[in-house]
């Protein structure tokens, strides 16, 4: 069995997910693009790490105060009274429906302390001993661990989120640009759309298909006004949940494929830093630097895929999915990429429709 | 191999010779960080206007900068095969010469894009040669 997630999200801060210096650009702290495209993404890469985190914070706030830290009193507990014990009231399924998450804690995310322990070694030590990943509960089963004695893949498979609807700054306002291409590879699929020219935009607005031209950023195209026009519900019913495209209303441009990259990259968001002498107070001679990010308000699409372990069904589809969306919360607070403590990073996931196979 | 069939060595040739000739005439890596942001924030025409205001700026001293008027008239001179403007610039003496070069450049959207891109480039590249070279003599 496996399910698909589509997930839909929209930027509320400028994202920046660096290249760690693999790349020269422009700035100084350049941010991953796609290879093929060169229009900035987010990778499923960081995508998961961090929602990994997420959800082991997530799990980690259900539990009673008592049990927070000590596994071997849960474990106590656990075998007189049953896991419900060991967590607040009125906690959803997939925290109190899965036996495995007694063992659950903080360290389940980020990189295993303790890889060359075995599972039942893990498992039974103190939070605060260093245990690594336990191997046991939905977190480790959700992302993967590998012990000494037995590894899992994840059953969530992520994949990146690439730029759905990027917001350009026109002189009527600011407006939501995006092609063909991506629109077919986000699974859209548009009825009798006009073919146009790379000088040439397919606007959606009623207002803005009285104009003759429009800029996008820098950049003048023609306002191509020729029936069919494109039917921006008939968009938003295909993205499934489509509050995202609620907020934008009929402000949608699509532009050329072979012009969008060029678009986007124009109207990335750039910023200058400098770092402080804290002696002088001013800014240190030699410590400038520049980076650039994905601006606030764009929206992306991706999805999740969660496949079940052959012989293991104890952890059900259900759970996971529930998980996921519980934990998602915290993209909203604690962002993605980096630079989140300097007004970078958050990021809103609608909620999903899903698709079981 | 003619010129145009490595773009890129002639890119990497053209910015790494620009900084290296600017080095007497004080190159200054924040200058072509400006040049740089103002290309991509603000368009070819942007950085145009840009580039004219500090290689002339005529009333403030502290903002002329001979790097300036080269990020314009060399650049364009020796990248114009590629681009193919119909222009005949090798007569232009002022700056202003290129107002009506850049005003044709952006009729045609590929040309104006494909200039963009190079332009970039070579910004790009001149600006790790100038770190290069400050590392060089720190």
């Amino acid at each position: 069995m496996s399910k698909e997630i589509k997930i839909t999200a929209i930027s509320c801060d400028p994202i920046y997910i660096g290249t760690g210096g693999f790349t020269i650009g422009r700035v100084d702290n350049t941010i991953v693009r796609d290879p093929i495209t060169r229009i900035p993404k987010i990778p499923g890469t960081s995508l998961a790490g961090t929602w990994r985190y997420y959800m082991a914070l997530t799990i980690h706030s259900y539990f009673k105060e008592n049990f927070k830290i000590n596994r071997k009193a849960r474990e106590r507990i656990f075998e007189k009274e049953g896991i419900e014990v060991l967590f607040k009231n009125n906690v959803k399924d997939w925290v109190s429906g899965f036996k495995g998450n007694r063992y659950a804690a903080i360290k389940c995310a980020g990189q295993d302390d303790k890889p060359n322990l075995s599972v039942e070694e893990s498992k039974m030590l103190s939070i605060n001993e260093d245990a690594g990943h336990c191997g046991n509960c939905i977190v480790c089963k959700t992302f993967g661990f590998s012990k000494q004695d037995k590894s899992q893949r994840g059953m969530a498979y992520f994949s990146d989120l690439n730029i759905l609807l990027f917001p350009v700054y026109t002189r009527l306002g600011t407006r939501w640009i995006t092609s063909k291409g991506i629109l077919k590879s986000a699974g859209i699929k548009l009825k009798s759309v006009p073919n146009f020219e790379d000088y040439e935009v397919l606007v959606c607005d009623k207002d803005d298909r009285k104009q003759d031209s429009i800029n996008l950023g820098w950049l003048n195209f023609k306002v191509k006004n020729d029936e069919p026009t494109v039917n921006v519900s008939n968009i938003k019913k295909q993205i499934g949940d489509d509050s995202a495209l609620n907020l934008l209303g009929e402000k949608i441009i699509i532009v050329s494929d072979n012009i969008i990259h060029q678009i986007i990259n124009s109207n990335l968001e750039t910023r200058t830093s400098v770092s402080i002498d804290p002696i002088t107070g001013a800014a240190k001679e030699g410590a400038l630097f520049t980076s650039e990010a994905i601006p606030r308000g764009t929206i992306f699409y991706g999805n999740v895929r969660i496949e079940e372990y052959p012989l293991d069904e104890e952890l059900s589809l259900d759970y996971v999915s529930e998980a996921l969306k519980d934990s998602k919360k915290y993209f909203e607070t604690l962002g993605v990429g980096g630079m989140t403590t300097r007004g970078f990073g958050r990021l809103k996931i609608f909620d999903w429709g899903e698709k079981n196979d | 191999m003619t010129k145009a069939e490595n773009l890129d060595s002639r890119i990497n040739e053209y910015s790494y010779k620009m900084v290296k000739e600017l080095k007497d005439g004080k190159v200054n890596l924040v200058e072509i960080d400006k040049a740089l942001g103002v290309l991509c924030n603000d368009g070819v025409y942007g950085y145009y206007v840009y580039c004219k205001s500090r290689a002339d700026g005529k009333n403030d001293e502290k903002i002329k900068s001979p790097m300036f008027s080269q990020f314009i008239s060399n650049i364009v001179k020796e990248f114009n095969d590629i681009v193919c403007s119909e222009k005949e610039i090798k007569s232009f003496k002022s700056l202003y010469e290129y107002d009506e070069y850049f005003s044709d450049l952006s009729k045609n959207i590929h040309k104006l894009l494909f200039f963009k891109d190079i332009l970039e480039k070579i910004l790009t590249y001149a600006r790790y040669h100038a770190k290069a070279e400050d590392d060089i003599n720190e």
